[in-house]
């Protein structure tokens, strides 16, 4: 897949998807702006804005880009990097908003915020990714494990203080879940 | 079932390479969201944008009678110049400039109606000889 291919995807679903990214930069400024310091309260908002973010790339919520990207010459895997990218990268914009509202008001452990939460946060929403092409108790199943997995990292990293394993860890899962997600595109192609 | 040697199956890339499909819900966008519109597309289909920008103008012109909710759609699938066109339940208004414009292509079309189909069977305007 091309450069190009990846930045118009990634344009077009943020263009049509912009009412919630919108939603979700501001409930992330305001929970940042009202919410207790620390990682925690931030992975637990940043986490669940994460997986709207996901869930919004559901089949059938933009029709007609689902049908130009199905019918486009691309490999699944390819599609689902490229798909990925889009709930990812407001998730990071989620945290950043997040981090600076807490910044704003000198809040302390900006900083371990800053280093603990964005790969947890990936790691959730590509887990939750997994959830759009399911139906039913399954797609609930990836719900509650995108959560787990932000909770696992929490527990990791600030409970346990393992510092070092919790970046592991999160791009393990996060690898795990991509490929998963890839290979379930790849396999229900439409052609 | 082959598509032009390619066996969709197992080289599924290189069928959607050649083919374009147009789906039957309509899509109403504006004038810059339809410039944008034919740049994703050319990006999918790795079309050079200013060939894609000049084709797209050439057939918003042949295509000038049928509504843009419809003529839009067409008119993506048509930049990448597919060998085959799919066209699901495509409106039987518009059938002629539909396959005016979709010329050289091989039109695969599904119908709801026998006079849909009828209509879509026949020549375009354009290939009729004049009396």
């Amino acid at each position: 897949m091309t450069v190009r291919a990846l930045s118009a995807l990634l344009r077009a679903r943020l263009y049509f998807g912009r009412r919630i990214v919108l939603y979700s930069c501001a409930a992330a400024a305001v929970a940042g702006a009202l919410g207790p310091p620390g990682p925690g309260a931030a992975l637990l908002c940043c986490s669940l804005l994460g997986t709207l973010l996901a869930l919004d790339q559901s089949p059938g919520r933009y029709p007609h880009l689902d049908r130009c990207e199905q019918s486009a010459p691309l490999f699944g895997r390819e599609l689902a990097r490229a798909k990925a990218l889009v709930p990812c990268v407001v998730a990071i914009l989620t945290v950043a908003i997040y981090a600076c509202a807490q910044w704003l008001r000198r809040m302390p452990d900006v900083p371990v915020l800053l280093a603990v939460v964005p790969i947890a946060v990936i790691a959730c929403t590509l887990t939750a990714l997994s959830a759009t092409i399911r139906l039913g108790a399954t797609r609930a199943l990836y719900i509650v494990l995108a959560w787990l997995t932000s909770a696992a990292a929490y527990a990791i990293s600030i409970q346990a203080r393992a510092w070092f394993i919790e970046p592991a860890f999160c791009l393990a899962v996060s690898y795990v879940a991509l490929r998963q997600y890839g290979e379930a595109l790849a396999r229900f192609d439409p052609i | 079932m082959l598509i032009a040697d390619y066996d969709p199956r197992v080289q599924a890339v290189h069928c959607k390479r050649i083919a374009g499909f147009v789906a039957h819900e309509p899509w109403q966008l504006d004038e810059v969201e339809f410039a944008e519109y034919i740049d994703y597309r050319a990006a999918l289909w790795n079309v050079d944008r200013t060939a894609a920008r000049a084709r797209a103008r050439e057939l918003r012109e042949r295509l000038r009678e049928v509504h843009e909710a419809f003529a839009y759609p067409l008119i993506g699938a048509l930049i990448a110049d597919p060998q085959l066109l799919v066209l699901d339940r495509p409106p039987l208004v518009y059938a002629q400039p539909i396959l005016a414009a979709a010329e050289p292509a091989t039109v695969f079309s599904t119908h709801t109606s026998a006079e849909s189909a009828a209509a879509f069977a026949a020549p375009p305007r354009e290939a009729v000889a004049p009396q």
